[in-house]
């Protein structure tokens, strides 16, 4: 008996002292699988009350797109309907609040969704260029870094105009937004008129090292996206202070030897030719002799086919091979020339990475211009750099003469 | 035949092994990357790292070679015949409170941190009581089990370290590791003074060595076992430097995690390795907490020869549970920590050194 009333205490015991108590149902929550943030129009709304200092500050307003899973699967692609409401089918929702701080924000729409957002899946933070102007880039991402939720991986891009319309765009291919932002921006590497993915991790490390720094940067035109060119950001306060278009973007790629494949056109003898870089390297050397005028000389090394050719060339010539050899590095020259004379004389923020290079390579005169690299005295924009391209044509393709 | 090899109360040499990695690594994994490049500001804390684990080292095979001097005998046995039975009461007693208190910094920890990244609603109180419950389980049996399932452990806990480095490898670059060579000596030495507190919990073996059957062979497996946790941290380390960075390494409360986090497969099938990550992580915690309980039993137990154990878990327990849970936040657990540590490198370090040169001086042996 004593055995019985023992075994049946041993079995209550086994419900009343398992459990959870941070169980989560997965039908519970709303996962979040991007961000975008905007801020909200000034309000000179003389209520005449007390406000507390929060209040007068700016104000956020922040859209979390939700993946509805019952319409993902099935569900039609969710293409030619326009708005935020869940409406029938459409495989995602998204969820605008406003508020001081993105946590209080957070905290705001799960009071208005039936499923707590969950932030784990983040994929995409966006961030609007007023917002980024303004210079809340730093304040915004605390949240993100901080929050034990979040993982480092979530790209971050700058969208031209208002942010909220980049998470509303109809996707082709894609069901959600986000994702199909997610797989352009890793198409990327096909053109390099945009730049590498840059998530939240590397916004972190830019942040904490002080430098000057640039972020993709997302278009939305008839409710389409693309991404195209960068933002860039000073490093005395994080501000946004203007944009690369796509040819500066690439000219940029080349010198930080990030081009992965890239299609620049010229003419030779008034005929187009389009060559296909397979493969781009950058190398980058200092002369430090003279710390007002440090001589930088990126080399980059291109590898490639002939892509595209119009009119009558004859590519058996080996005198054609050189020529256009030598025409493709002088495009590449003029694009990323064009770029450096930009950004040193405009924009005075060095993005091409010299900087992390000098610190590398030439740690104590690092030492001695690291205060004043980019700001105040401004030792990047007096320095020179020199580009030397040198191109190889690999493949001619499988015709060598079109018409005759 | 060949007798039954576990049926007795006594550990081999590769239980030392285990044991001694086990002990080691802990909370440290998680925040010395932190904490070394505070101190370095740059790839060199890997000199810090080597520098404050070989002086360790150095010291853990002073204590195994006092230990091995004493075969199957525990510090209050030894120090009786080095010095005389008050002052190894005194010490025993001493060592037994700072192993105390070294259990009550680690539950909190592991309490702390995953509340942080695993339990958001549980309260702290919770998750530290049941912790502490199993590991009021592991020590009421006999002491030599615990040390045996350090040997089951290891495998796993490096097997999950090293899957953390090998899926970082695609996100290492070399170039954010530069410049080499560029920190002062001011900067290494504070950085391997931080290292050292990691590499705190082999003085365990003052109380297990009555189980070790092979003394020949102790100072070389204890030094075995210490390389386990100094390999991991040069890993860790030089992993955490260059995938993020310094500056983020300085700046994240456990870069390590972080790390665990970056973990991505391609096709998105498999994003969550922190959680594996952690589940091992307060495995490792569970065994060093599990044996810092055992060895504060054991010294009482020495003292007070005619108390059970088991009186001692039940008054100790409560006692225990009450200092864990004293610091009210993050700031006043870590100076909590490293009030132990510094008392860690007395009881592990400046004891066993002295205790030896006094036991070589007067040429005392164990066994006459």
């Amino acid at each position: 008996m004593d055995k019985l009333c023992r075994s049946i205490w041993i079995f209550c015991l086994l419900f009343l002292v398992t459990g959870c108590w941070d169980q989560n149902e997965i039908e519970e929550r709303g996962f979040v699988i991007g961000a975008a943030i905007d801020m909200v129009e000034e309000q000179t709304d003389d209520s005449g009350g007390e406000m507390s200092e929060i209040e007068l500050g700016d104000k956020y307003k922040l859209t979390y797109q939700f993946v509805v899973p019952g319409n993902f699967i099935g569900g039609s692609s969710g293409g030619g309907q326009s708005g935020g409401g869940a409406l029938e089918g459409k495989p995602f929702l998204n969820l605008t609040a406003e508020g001081a701080s993105i946590h209080q924000i957070t905290r705001k729409m799960a009071a208005e969704t039936s499923r707590k957002p969950y932030l784990e899946h983040i994929n995409l933070i966006v961030l609007s260029e007023e917002l980024s102007r303004k210079g809340h880039l730093r304040d915004v991402m605390d949240f993100f870094v901080r929050d034990h939720e979040m993982r480092r991986v979530a790209k971050v891009m700058v969208s031209e105009g208002e942010a909220r319309k980049v998470l509303e765009i109809s996707p082709q291919h894609e069901k959600m937004p986000v994702l199909f932002i997610e797989s352009l921006s890793e198409n990327i590497v096909k053109h390099s008129t945009s730049l590498p993915p840059i998530n939240m991790g590397d916004v972190h490390s830019y942040l904490l090292k002080g430098n000057s720094f640039i972020i993709p940067r997302i278009v939305v035109k008839n409710n389409k996206g693309a991404i195209l060119g960068a933002a860039i950001f000073n490093s005395q306060d994080q501000k946004m202070i203007g944009t690369l278009n796509e040819s500066e973007t690439l000219g940029l790629n080349f010198i930080t030897g990030k081009v992965k494949s890239a299609v620049p056109e010229f003419l030779i003898n008034g005929q187009l030719v389009a060559f296909e870089i397979k493969g781009a390297e950058s190398k980058i050397e200092a002369d430090v002799s003279d710390k007002n005028q440090i001589k930088f000389t990126v080399k980059i090394n291109v590898d490639g086919n002939v892509g595209e050719l119009y009119g009558d060339l004859a590519l058996e010539n080996r005198s054609v091979l050189s020529e256009i050899e030598e025409k493709t590095a002088k495009e590449i020259e003029r694009i990323t020339n064009r770029v450096i004379d930009k950004i040193q004389k405009k924009y005075k923020a060095d993005v091409f990475e010299l900087g992390a290079y000098l610190k590398q390579e030439h740690y104590k005169t690092w030492q001695q211009v690291n205060k004043e690299w980019d700001k105040g005295e401004n030792y990047f924009s007096k320095s020179v750099v020199d580009v030397q391209v040198r191109v190889d044509v690999r493949q001619i393709g499988a015709s060598i003469k079109m018409v005759k | 035949m060949k007798s039954f090899e576990y049926g007795d109360s006594e550990v081999g040499r590769k239980e030392v092994l285990a044991g001694v990695a086990n002990m080691v690594i802990g909370f440290g994994v998680l925040t010395l990357p932190r904490t070394v490049a505070n101190a370095t500001h740059s790839i060199d804390g890997w000199i810090s790292i080597s520098l404050g684990g070989l002086s360790v080292i150095f010291f853990a095979g002073v204590l195994a070679k006092l230990i091995s001097r004493f075969p199957k005998k525990n510090l209050h046995e030894f120090t009786s015949l080095i010095i005389n039975k008050p002052i190894a009461t005194i010490l025993t007693f001493l060592f037994a409170s700072y192993m105390m208190l070294f259990i009550c910094y680690e539950m909190r920890v592991v309490a702390e941190i995953s509340k942080l990244y695993l339990f958001d609603q549980t309260p702290t109180e919770v998750i530290c009581f049941v912790f502490f419950l199993v590991t009021i389980y592991a020590v009421s049996g006999p002491s030599t089990v615990i040390l045996r399932l350090n040997l089951l452990f290891m495998p796993i806990i490096l097997f999950i370290i090293f899957l953390l480095i090998v899926m970082n490898i695609g996100f290492f670059e070399f170039k954010t590791t530069k410049p080499f060579f560029q920190t002062g000596w001011s900067g290494i030495l504070r950085g391997s003074k931080e290292t050292i507190f990691s590499f705190l919990g082999f003085e365990t073996l003052l109380f297990y060595n009555s189980f070790i059957n092979a003394p020949k062979n102790t100072v070389k497996f204890t030094i075995m076992g210490m390389s386990i946790p100094l390999l991991l941290y040069l890993l860790v380390f030089v992993f955490v430097v260059g995938v993020f960075g310094v500056e983020v390494a300085e700046n994240t409360l456990y870069p390590t995690a972080e790390l665990a986090k970056r973990v991505e497969i391609p096709g998105g099938f498999f994003e969550r390795f922190e959680s594996v990550f952690f589940t091992i992580w307060v495995v490792t915690l569970f065994s060093t907490a599990s044996m810092a309980f055992d060895v504060t039993l054991l010294a009482f137990t020495s003292i007070f020869k005619k108390i059970k154990r088991m009186t001692f878990i039940f008054f100790l327990s409560p006692l225990i549970y009450i200092i864990a849970m004293s610091p009210q936040n993050f700031a006043e657990t870590s100076i909590f920590g490293e009030w132990i540590s510094y008392l860690g490198i007395g009881f592990s370090m400046f004891m066993p050194l002295l205790l030896l040169v006094i036991a070589m001086m007067r040429g005392v042996k164990g066994n006459g």
